[in-house]
């Protein structure tokens, strides 16, 4: 039933090159996260979303310090060993200040145009409100020079709502596996949900669509293992999901970046499309790079934790992502004092070797276990 | 035929022990890793059962642990290390609190609750920083055999500083202080603080009670155990053979029939 999503995540460019040429759309690279893609979609552009890869890195040392993320190191080490050549633009938020800067290196080094959301960190929504009009028409100027293609009204609603099923399709997926744990291998479960950044949106609907169906009339396994809801910023290394299905641990919520934190957000209000964004970033899940004093994170955790049934929290922390880094002994210390246990997986995404990962999951799961 | 084993294979040793159904150590072995884990397991458990005046047809059960767990052929269980070396020094020292394990390629520190379980634990990251392996490249630079660098360090005149994490810069500054004509047992003694102060960071992260044990094969090194005891402010107590509390720890959960 998985097999066409492990088709596409294993053969990325492949399926990149093959959408490119039949929908004769130039590719625009999505750099994390929060950019609303349906700009990109009626603009006429073909999105796919870079939240980093396994290359094993070499030439990014010239360019990025080794003590940056690696989800940015192996982005630019992609577009610097010619694994990119196929994307013609880029789209970046301003989530952290390594991406901030990698868009200064990506001016400097590459040709290809570059867009900003630039996201105001401000107390109040008329501010946000003011800043944002001026980033959204910057960018959707950007997005028309890309494709030649003006961005039509009737275009963009067209594209929230394929997005916004996209999003609701997803959703049902988690709320499959909250409901029935161990119905969808966590491995299988991620591999669905990545496909999504690399296909047509309309495409990859019709995948989930059939996904549904196939689920629906499975019966439920359960799980032997604890229940766990996993907090990060981007679900990759896939090799950990096989550590813990094997662990017979079921992921029953996550809190990733790129998981739910994306997945949650509603169709994109076209109609006034400042309010639209606006609303569109900052909502509902809360993010550690995003400030908004109106979201707070901690009793958030703590609610998803309680509201799955979890048994513990997962922190998959990719390394040196500062964001992440400074959050967590707060969220930690707001799960202790609810008496809900955690642990914390140190990851890179070009890492090869999962021993230590797997000790401590499984040490922290013969905790949980008694 | 109440006799049971634990078999921890680390990225150095591989370490193995008997007891009886009280609990009682009939023989123990630790042995070089080498390149081939599996082996290197065997090898130590017939030889703990030689000791023990034992053969395989007497053992009951047997729980492996370590890196290479799940590639014990002889063991029906296993555990992780965290939960082992918990078990073997709560049964030595029963009112274990923290414990701190140094092995070949990783540290951790435990903390237990008074009913013995693991309550929490931190291991370091995945470089060999603070770690045996850290222990036994210093030694190497300095051509002193591992053993002997705890009892060098004491003869320390001077207070040098070894400033790098990594195990590789660390060997760099050890080789630069060795050609600046410092003294092995000043190295030494700075070898030993740079693995007392890192550990120390370990230990505090998950809480240090009034009794803590160290575990592993640095524990035999005594200028580091007493740094680390006045890094983190408290005396920490060592086992007889700090090296197989782990095995220990996985021979007592074959015991009680645990171990998936």
């Amino acid at each position: 039933m998985f097999e066409p999503f492990y088709e596409v995540i294993n053969n990325v460019s492949k399926t990149v090159l093959k959408y490119e040429k039949e929908q004769g759309r130039p590719v625009v690279g999505v750099m994390p996260a929060y950019f609303p893609m349906e700009l990109i979609d009626a603009a006429g552009g073909y999105a796919v979303q870079l939240w980093g890869n396994n290359l094993p890195l070499g030439k990014v040392d010239g360019y990025l310090q080794t003590y940056c993320c690696s989800v940015a190191r192996s982005v630019l080490e992609l577009e610097l060993v010619g694994g990119a050549e196929m994307v013609k633009a880029y789209a970046f938020t301003s989530l952290c200040d390594t991406l901030i800067n990698l868009r200064e290196v990506y001016k400097r080094l590459f040709p290809k145009p570059t867009l900003e959301i630039s996201i105001p960190m401000t107390q109040t929504r008329a501010a946000r409100r003011s800043y944002l009009k001026s980033v959204i028409q910057s960018v959707v100027e950007g997005l028309e020079k890309v494709t030649r293609q003006k961005i039509r009204g009737d275009a963009l609603a067209e594209a929230a709502r394929i997005r916004g099923r996209s999003r609701e399709l997803q959703r049902g997926l988690y709320k499959m596996r909250r409901q029935r744990p161990g119905l969808i291998k966590n491995k299988d479960f991620y591999a669905a949900i990545k496909t999504g950044f690399f296909l047509p949106p309309i495409v990859y609907n019709e995948m989930l669509e059939t996904l549904h169906l196939g689920l629906d009339g499975l019966e439920d396994r359960g799980s032997k293992g604890p229940k766990l809801v996993i907090s990060g910023l981007v679900f990759d290394p896939m090799e950990i999901y096989g550590i813990l299905d094997e662990l017979g641990v079921a992921v029953v919520d996550d809190d990733f970046a790129n998981g739910w934190r994306t997945v949650s957000k509603d169709e994109l209000r076209v109609g006034d499309l400042v309010e639209g964004v606006t609303e569109f970033i900052f909502n509902p899940a809360p993010c550690c790079c995003i400030y908004n004093p109106d979201n707070d994170r901690h009793p958030y955790l703590v609610d998803k934790v309680k509201d799955a049934g979890a048994d513990g929290v997962l922190f998959w922390y990719i390394k040196f992502c500062e964001p992440d880094a400074f959050d967590r002994p707060q969220l930690m210390e707001r799960l202790r004092e609810e008496s809900i246990p955690s642990v914390t997986i140190d990851v890179e995404l070009s890492m090869t070797s999962f021993d230590a990962i797997k000790t401590r999951v499984n040490a922290f799961c013969e905790i949980l276990e008694g | 035929m109440d006799y049971y084993a634990g078999i921890d294979v680390g990225s150095l040793t591989a370490d193995a022990v008997l007891i009886d159904k009280k609990g009682k150590i009939l023989g123990y072995a630790i042995l070089p890793t080498g390149n081939n884990s599996q082996k290197a397991a065997t090898e130590a458990f017939e030889t703990a059962l030689f000791r023990a005046g034992l053969s395989k047809g007497d053992v009951n059960r047997v729980v492996s642990t370590g890196y290479s767990r799940a590639r014990v052929q002889e063991a029906q269980g296993s555990k992780t290390e965290i939960a082992c070396h918990a078990r073997g020094a709560v049964c030595l020292v029963p009112d274990a609190g923290t414990i701190i394990d140094i092995g070949g390629q990783d540290s951790k520190a435990i903390l237990v609750g008074e009913d013995g379980r693991v309550i929490n634990f931190a291991m370091n990251d995945k470089c060999a920083a603070g770690t045996g392996r850290f222990l036994e490249v210093m030694a190497g630079a300095l051509d002193v055999p591992l053993g002997k660098m705890g009892d060098l360090a004491f003869e320390s005149q001077e207070e040098l500083t070894i400033s790098s994490i990594c195990t590789v810069f660390a060997e760099s500054e050890v080789v630069s202080l060795i050609s600046q004509g410092k003294g092995p047992a000043d190295i030494s003694m700075a070898v030993s603080r740079a693995i007392a102060r890192r550990t120390a960071g370990l230990a505090t992260r998950v809480g240090v009670t009034d009794t803590v044990v160290m575990t592993g094969g640095v524990a035999k090194n005594k200028a580091v155990v007493r740094l680390l005891s006045e890094d983190i402010g408290h005396p920490i107590r060592v086992p007889d053979e700090p090296q197989i509390v782990g095995a220990l720890g996985a021979a007592i959960i074959a015991k009680e029939g645990n171990g998936d």
